[in-house]
């Protein structure tokens, strides 16, 4: 079946897969860390920081893109817990406050100039990664879409980080307090993965989009932690989830004639609904 | 078009009047509803509810073939009641926690919904154009008949917050209590939410998918900040969702339209307006703490000097 796709396919579909699997290195520290909505939340108050960097660069670069966006994400992790601990507001509706405030900003921001950038917000919404062979770059004499470019970069960074700060990550998920003990400033830890998550979101908005993401960051992370309790073995199968439901939710596509996105995300659950019914009992 | 000729024919359309009343409306229900399910820790599930009702107006119109409001409403509100079945199938079947259970299912059912409606796009004579309004708000296509349902379903979640007030007072504050005391708690939270997808359904619409959640957020917070008495916080909640609703709406009537092309959405000026008086509101009351602070302290003083 392979055989019969055309390169642009190919390269769809590698994308895809590649962003996937970044997404879920990540997925597993949120998850584990009950930081699951807060991935929701920068998803969505990235925008505000996207469009806010088109508006002072007046560019579609990437690098001011990712700027912009990942100022947003740090804003909407340290604002929604200094509104829950200054207002006294419950740290759920603090989230819900300020996510949706820097989301309408940035549709504000987007529909009033709409003609001088070249974005519209349902593309960011839910993402159309058939688009992604349009934009290229050229590098050892081949074109290369840009975003597989950037996504096989924050791939890499992830795992490197992922195996570099092991130790780290994995107590300051599961005992925070005896991090702060030992030592580790736990508050740099959860910055610094706040930080590479909001990188990934970022650079996986041209294929998944803002809100399909949250699927691929979170789904393949669940399901690996239904089936395994061991971390090694948890972060080592998600990305595997992640990309075998990606290549199955693109085919889904193509099968069915509609968008590669949302499919990626169907699958992912349907995949999810799956290990449910095998390992739930094992609690 | 500039702005003044733009509020003469905002303030004599007759599409306004139908306009204003349902956000109104759909502003107080929601406000009414959130200030319970803020209460409860639920302010998320709505967005869960709100993302996972695309599926639902996808499938119904596919099945009926119908663009109007009300059989949109019933599958919007069918597989909103399905996500909230899911959240809490897989918190009490698995070791899945409750966040990661709400985000799981709000993706993939949004994901469901991005796919149906790309697919009912590609069938033959099928166009799914109205359907997109859903993601984002366009109040301004609110017709008659989506005033009754707006209306319907503001009537029944005031007169039913009526009559369970006491119960949803108790299952917000001591679920524990409630259960020793006899309540059905289970079938009191069940009934709240279906409220609230009834809500966040009839919220599609005027606010889009993607924003409903801060019209049962933001109110009871604003409210939460004025008072402590949960009548106060409801009623207040109620009043405070249907002002930012109506001044939002009429925000991106009158602002000029040749300024910003196609038009401005209807939600995120909607959270716009509920954030400013969020933030007002905090910094209100963060100065008359401020003020009054020197005087409270007199007060303690003199009373625990009158109890020695």
């Amino acid at each position: 079946m392979l055989v019969s796709l055309s390169a642009d396919e190919l390269w769809v579909l590698a994308t895809c897969a590649v962003c996937s699997a970044a997404c879920a290195v990540p997925g597993v520290f949120l998850m584990l860390s009950r930081k699951s909505l807060l991935a929701d939340g920068i998803s969505h108050s990235a925008l505000a920081g996207i469009a806010m960097a088109f508006l002072i660069s007046g560019t579609r670069n990437p690098l001011y893109m990712l700027i912009g966006a990942i100022i947003s994400g740090l804003l909407t992790s340290w604002g929604s817990s200094e509104l829950a601990k200054r207002a006294h507001i419950k740290p759920d509706a603090a989230l819900g406050i300020v996510f949706t405030t820097l989301f309408s900003i940035g549709v504000i921001i987007i529909s009033a100039k709409a003609r001088q950038i070249d974005l519209d917000p349902g593309c960011v919404l839910y993402g159309v990664p058939e688009f992604i062979p349009f934009h290229t770059s050229r590098i050892f004499d081949r074109d290369i879409p840009t975003s597989f470019i950037w996504l096989s970069g924050i791939l890499i960074t992830n795992l490197v980080l992922c195996s570099v700060f092991w130790k780290e990550l994995k107590l300051t998920t599961f005992d925070p307090l005896l991090a702060t003990t030992l030592g580790f400033n736990v508050r740099a830890i959860n910055d610094a993965i706040l930080f590479v998550t909001t990188a990934t979101i970022v650079l996986s908005f041209e294929a998944l989009g803002s809100i399909l993401v949250v699927a691929v960051l979170i789904a393949p992370a669940a399901c690996a932690y239904l089936i395994s309790n061991r971390l090694l073995t948890v972060v080592i199968l998600a990305p595997l989830i992640g990309i075998v439901s990606s290549v199955l939710g693109f085919y889904g596509a193509l099968a069915l004639n509609t968008s590669v996105a949302g499919m990626i995300a169907v699958v992912t659950g349907g995949v999810f609904v799956l290990c449910m019914s095998r390992w739930s009992r094992r609690l | 078009m500039d702005l003044s000729t733009n509020i003469v024919s905002y303030l004599t359309s007759f599409n306004t009047a139908t306009v204003l009343v349902g956000t109104a409306l759909l502003g107080f229900a929601c406000g009414i509803i959130g200030a319970f399910t803020t209460l409860r820790d639920r302010a998320l599930v709505g967005d869960c509810v709100a993302h996972a009702s695309l599926p639902g107006i996808c499938l119904a119109f596919l099945l009926l073939r119908d663009r109007s409001f009300l059989p949109l409403f019933c599958g919007a509100i069918c597989s909103g009641l399905l996500s909230v079945w899911c959240i809490s199938f897989i918190r009490s079947r698995s070791k899945i926690k409750s966040d990661s259970a709400i985000a799981l299912t709000l993706s993939c059912f949004f994901g469901a919904g991005i796919a149906l409606s790309r697919w009912i796009q590609n069938l033959p004579g099928g166009s799914a154009a109205g359907l997109d309004s859903f993601i984002l708000g366009k109040a301004a296509s609110l017709s008659y008949s989506d005033l009754a349902t707006i209306s319907f379903v503001a009537l029944l979640t005031v007169s039913m917050t009526i009559l369970f007030f006491k119960e949803f007072v108790l299952i917000c504050f001591d679920r524990d209590f409630a259960a020793v005391q006899g309540y059905p708690v289970n079938l009191l939270e069940i009934f709240l939410m279906i409220l609230m997808c009834l809500c966040v359904a009839a919220g599609l619409p005027a606010v889009g998918a993607v924003l409903v959640v801060a019209l049962l957020i933001f109110p009871p917070v604003t409210a939460r900040i004025w008072s402590e008495r949960i009548r106060t916080v409801v009623v207040l909640s109620g009043i405070l969702g249907a002002l930012c609703c109506v001044c939002g709406v009429s925000l991106s009537a009158i602002i000029p339209s040749n300024y910003i092309s196609g038009g401005l959405p209807t939600g995120p000026i909607i959270v716009v307006c509920a954030a400013l008086l969020l933030s007002a509101s905090l910094i209100a009351k963060a100065l008359i703490r401020l003020i009054n602070k020197p005087t409270n302290q007199l007060d303690q003083t003199t009373q625990s000097g009158d109890l020695c």
